[in-house]
């Protein structure tokens, strides 16, 4: 421990502003008597890596061109962007000669107030304008030495080349020489103007800025680059409108880069919390941000230095183009050695130089551990958790002879713990009323559980029959006591209702760190919220939607098996039921016959007598029918040569596909006879006399060969030949399906004679 | 130190009063005997050619009430040339032109003419008979009168400025009392208004402009424009300008405007020009004492090139030079004297040294 005196031992060292405000204006009055508290510095990586590139700009004695450069301080608040742009600007301002700097603390919607009234203007100080005016004069110089080189009369006199020379290395007066030789004023000026507008690609700035030179219209010339109105002198030479809106105040900076950079002369833009224009209309953003990168490209081009402010969330959203000019400096969290010298450096502040070894007393090593822990890194957190634990310590009065790790969470809870848990309970009801989503009884089996020290009552959403989701609000978690209190809460939620059918989302009124956070969510699977958040609401609803879809598709996945069992068991069931079906099916259509069917031959005699005379005729007439056949007869062999003596070619018979069918239907019908005759013969023989023959049967079987004739197509025979042998007496008509009908007819009609009773369906 | 004023190399003023001072141009129309001395150095002698030759041929067409004759003199050369004096003696030598003009047309006798020949040295010329001249800005004709300061009624722009004080000079010379131009809304009908007037009282007008700081082309050629508009009717302009490119200017006009428009040009001295100025003043008389003799060798001086930059360059050095001899009472100018003094004086790098830091 150091015995170095302290320099604040009745005061709080951490009492200090943890958010540093850019200022437009360089400015080192101290105000009042007190002596001024210097800024606290902790030489980290990447302040001391930012810084370097602040000195290697203004050290640089290369050619003009390669000095320019854009830096982007990139990371999350509180981790020292703006107290890094300070330092730069303090060193930018600091430096002999003073370089322009232009500060933007914040980008605003109103640019044109900003312009006007909180950026630097070379009005604002002598300096400035003269530096200014001489930058303008080196374009003056230039084109004087231009139009006095081509002059011939030798009005220099011998030290002509010395005073080109001069003229162009800005040691001599254009304005002087001009009077002194009487160089047209008028042509130079013209000559300005033209080249001014080559420089700034800019005609209205190219007139002021070539106004600047002339003595009499300078101050109007200067007034509107600062912002008013053109004078009617400035109007009628095209300066029409002020520096109005994002783009007229980018174009004005652009243009004073421009004057700077191309005289070789050192300048610097520090732009903080470019953040700021996330929240601006979508026009004005993208007109800013298109402004914007023009303005990297003319500081990088034009020997420039650019700094500006940049979450990472914007950072990464910007356009490449930017990401390739631009270098990147992250923030990162700080670590142990950097949080210790903070400390010391606040509480040994003033001492130069600072005490060997960062003595941290009267904090505990164990107390400088958790504020490392609880802090995350960010230095803002540090200075307001040793504010806060010193401020507890030393409440009895005096210099707080030893603070510890318990001084340090009290702080942390007196500091974040703001509210109380009737609050958020009030809260909570308030946002989840919206969605209808209040409230619940507990569960069965959860009314009586144990929950963690100081939290509030859960509440709890029924999502669906089974399942539910807990919000528990506990107060600060920052010990691990404080996570197991939570996570046993979530397990014995979780044995209750099952693991599938809860979620359980922890609310911290109060501060928790990261570690503490990730425990949480590593043990209920959910990421715990932060009461004290400002997009708490959105975050909240936002998060029990999606818990919601978590546990329905867990439902959802439950239900999905069961009805691919219960559907795995009705198929298979089918599928034995349909086997059984076709067995039937198979055996009804393929019974199994008594006898052996009679061979055709035999067949004519076993027809009774009376009716073997149709049935011989009409076997005959089919018999013919088929072998005359229908359409023209097949001829095969070689078909006509004709004259010349080539080989003889095959030939295709060709039949139609309706003579074909009705070749098949005469097949047919012949079977259909023969089938008849078949079912006669078997009648016949299935009875002795009258009494054993019955008369319903005779006529079915008639009748079966009546019908399935009819489903016959028409069959055409060749034209000109009588087709059938008519029978006398038979109906008319003489096709083929007549003939059929006929023969069904006369056989039941001579052999009703032979059944038992004589009655008759027809 | 007492102050010794020279009248050597001035302009003599009306009445011829010593001091005579200096960078004053001469107006041989307005003082009568500033035509004596006159030198041909520089490009004047061709300059006074091409006015001569262009303005004799239509001097007499050059008449008020009659349409489109006027005409619109535009001389141009670095500030020191000797523009102002070139414009005052073709002014004059126009006047004379007219007068010729307007007595032919009359059948008057030339006999007036004559009596004139008997003023005094360096009184006031009487007015012009046939012409009325009007000067924008006096005889100096440095354009500070009517360089517009801006600071005034800045919602005024400069060029309206200028119009409508050309017009209201005019008016108060023709006797119109102030405020002519609001009178007369419409710039058109109130020149028309004049030019009426002119005719009526059978009067030609000059009108002399300054150079104008235009610090703007596009104004410029504006300018000239309303100029050469107004150059008709027995109207003529001569405007003065510093603007060297000031042909370009002249450029958008049309061939036929171009035949009523004459350029003319003042550039640096020549060699010889030195010799030549300096024996005009050494064989002037009554010059006001105190002066001093400059001998006959001085003139076989030859100057550098700087000092020849341009005639009032020459001036203020033999002015300084003679001042220096004055003081030590040296009664001659003495070639080693004033090879001297060039030497002494030569423009040196380190007189034009940058204010402000520089970096």
């Amino acid at each position: 421990m150091s015995s170095a005196p302290l320099p604040f031992s009745e005061e709080n060292p951490f009492r200090d502003s943890t958010s540093v405000q850019l200022e437009g204006f360089g400015d080192t009055t101290q105000i009042g008597a007190g002596p001024p508290r210097p800024r606290v510095d902790v030489p980290g990586q990447t302040s001391a890596w930012f810084m370097s590139h602040v000195e290697r700009y203004l050290r640089h004695d290369g050619p003009p061109q390669t000095r320019g450069r854009a830096l982007a301080l990139v990371g999350e608040f509180g981790l020292g962007k703006s107290h890094l742009a300070e330092r730069a600007t303090a060193a930018l301002r600091a430096h002999m000669p003073a370089p322009p700097v232009w500060v933007i603390a914040q980008p605003s919607l109103d640019m044109d107030a900003v312009f006007r009234y909180r950026l630097m203007s070379p009005r604002d100080d002598y300096d400035a304008f003269v530096d200014f005016e001489q930058a303008i004069t080196d374009y003056y110089a230039d084109v004087t030495a231009e139009l006095l080189e081509a002059d011939s009369t030798g009005r220099l006199g011998p030290a002509r080349d010395e005073f080109l020379r001069g003229l162009r290395e800005r040691r001599l007066d254009p304005d002087k020489i001009a009077r002194a030789f009487d160089v047209d004023e008028e042509r130079i000026h013209r000559h300005l103007r033209q080249h001014l507008r080559g420089i700034t690609d800019h005609r209205a700035f190219a007139t002021a800025l070539a106004l600047l030179v002339n003595d009499l219209h300078q101050n109007e010339a200067m007034a509107w680059l600062s912002g008013d109105e053109p004078t009617a002198y400035l109007r009628e030479r095209g300066v029409s409108a002020p520096i109005r809106g994002i783009q007229g105040v980018f174009d004005a900076l652009s243009v004073f880069s421009l004057v700077y950079g191309q005289s070789g002369r050192p300048y610097a833009l520090v732009l903080d919390e470019l953040d700021k224009t996330t929240q601006w209309p979508a026009l004005e953003r993208a007109l800013f941000s298109d402004a914007f990168e023009m303005l990297v490209q003319r500081y990088v081009n034009q020997g420039g230095l650019l700094v500006f402010c940049v979450r990472p969330e914007l950072w990464g959203r910007l356009p490449l183009s930017l990401h390739e000019r631009v270098l990147p400096l992250w923030l990162d969290s700080w670590a142990r050695p950097e949080t210790q010298s903070l400390i010391s450096r606040h509480i040994h502040r003033g001492a130069e130089p600072p005490p060997p070894g960062d003595p941290y007393a009267p904090f505990t090593e164990d107390a400088v551990d958790e504020i490392v822990l609880q802090s995350d890194g960010v230095p803002r957190q540090i200075l307001q958790i040793c504010a806060g634990a010193w401020e507890r310590a030393a409440a009895a009065g005096g210099r707080p002879a030893e603070i510890g790790v318990e001084a340090v969470r009290e702080a942390l809870r007196t500091a974040h713990q703001k509210r109380p848990m009737a609050e958020v309970a009030h809260r909570l009801e308030n946002v989840l009323a919206r969605r209808q989503w209040w409230h619940h009884l507990a569960p069965t089996g959860l009314k009586d559980v144990p929950h963690p020290a100081g939290a509030g009552e859960p509440r709890w959403i029924q999502v669906t029959r089974k399942a539910w989701i807990a919000l528990l609000a506990v107060p600060s978690v920052l010990t691990r006591a404080d996570v197991a209190s939570a996570v046993s809460f979530a397990s014995r939620v979780r044995d209750v209702l099952g693991p599938d059918d809860s979620e359980i989302l922890v609310i911290v009124n109060g501060h928790a760190c990261r570690k503490r956070r990730n425990a949480i969510a590593e043990a209920t699977g959910v990421v715990p919220l932060v009461f004290d958040n400002p997009h708490f609401e959105r975050m909240l609803l936002d998060s029990v939607d999606s818990l919601i879809t978590r546990l329905r598709a867990n439902q959802r996945n439950t239900v999905l098996t069961e009805m691919r069992d219960r559907l795995d068991g009705l198929a298979t069931q089918q599928n034995t039921m349909l086997g059984r079906l076709e067995f039937v099916q198979r055996a009804v259509e393929h019974p199994r016959l008594s006898a052996p069917l009679p061979a055709p031959a035999g067949a004519e005699q076993r027809v009774p007598l009376p009716v073997r005379e149709p049935f011989r005729r009409v076997q005959e007439t089919l018999d013919r029918l088929l072998e005359d056949g229908v359409g023209q007869r097949p001829r095969l062999g070689a078909a006509a040569t004709g004259e010349g003596q080539r080989l003889p070619l095959a030939r295709r018979s060709a039949i139609a596909r309706d003579d074909l069918e009705q070749m098949g239907a005469l097949v047919h019908a012949r079977r259909l006879v023969e089938a008849f005759r078949e079912a006669i013969a078997h009648w016949w023989e299935g009875g002795t006399g009258r009494v054993g023959r019955g008369s319903d049967e005779l006529f079915a079987i008639c009748r079966s060969f009546e019908i399935s004739v009819e489903v016959l197509p028409r069959i055409e025979t060749v034209e000109g030949t009588p087709p059938v042998a008519l029978r006398p007496g038979g109906r008319g008509g003489g096709s083929v399906e007549t003939l059929l009908a006929d023969v069904a007819d006369e056989v039941l009609r001579l052999l009703r004679p032979e059944v038992s009773d004589g009655a008759y369906h027809g | 130190m007492p102050h010794t004023s020279c009248s050597l190399f001035g302009t003599p003023p009306e009445d011829g009063v010593a001091p005579w001072p200096t960078y004053v141009p001469l107006a041989p129309w307005f003082i009568h005997g500033h035509e004596t001395l006159w030198v041909d150095i520089d490009s004047t002698p061709e300059a006074l050619k091409t006015f001569r030759e262009r303005l004799r041929p239509m001097a007499h067409g050059i008449r008020p009430g009659s349409e489109g004759h006027g005409h619109l003199v535009v001389v141009s050369g670095l500030s020191g040339t000797g523009k102002s004096s070139l414009l005052h003696l073709c002014v004059h030598e126009l006047v004379q032109m007219l007068d010729v003009a307007a007595d032919r047309g009359a059948h008057k006798q030339n006999g007036d003419g004559s009596t004139a020949g008997h003023n005094p040295l360096w009184s006031r010329r009487a007015p012009a008979r046939s012409t009325c001249i009007v000067g924008l800005d006096g005889s100096g004709n440095d354009g500070h009168g009517i360089g517009s300061p801006p600071g005034r009624t800045p919602e005024t722009s400069q060029f309206e400025m200028v119009i409508e004080r050309v017009v209201e000079v005019v008016a108060t010379e023709l006797g119109q009392g102030p405020g002519f131009s609001s009178a007369h809304p419409d710039p058109f009908l109130a020149w028309r208004a004049l030019t009426d007037i002119l005719e009526a009282r059978d009067r030609r007008l000059v009108v002399i402009v300054p150079h104008i700081q235009w610090n703007d082309a596009e104004l410029s050629r504006m300018f000239l424009r309303f100029c050469y508009d107004r150059c008709s009717r027995g109207v003529v302009f001569f405007v003065e300008t510093t603007n060297t490119e000031v042909a370009k200017d002249l450029l958008p006009f049309t061939e036929r405007e171009r035949k009523s428009i004459t350029h003319l040009r003042t550039t640096h001295l020549q060699a010889g020009d030195w010799a030549k100025y300096l024996e005009v003043w050494m064989e002037q008389d009554g010059v006001p004492a105190p002066t001093v003799a400059i001998d006959d060798d001085v003139l076989d001086f030859q100057p550098d090139a700087w000092a020849l930059a341009s005639i009032s360059t020459l001036q203020d050095c033999l002015r300084r030079v003679v001042e220096e001899a004055l003081q030590e009472n040296a009664g001659h100018l003495r070639r080693q004297h004033v090879a001297h003094w060039f030497e002494a004086h030569r423009p040196s790098p380190d007189d034009f040294k940058r204010r402000g830091p520089t970096r």
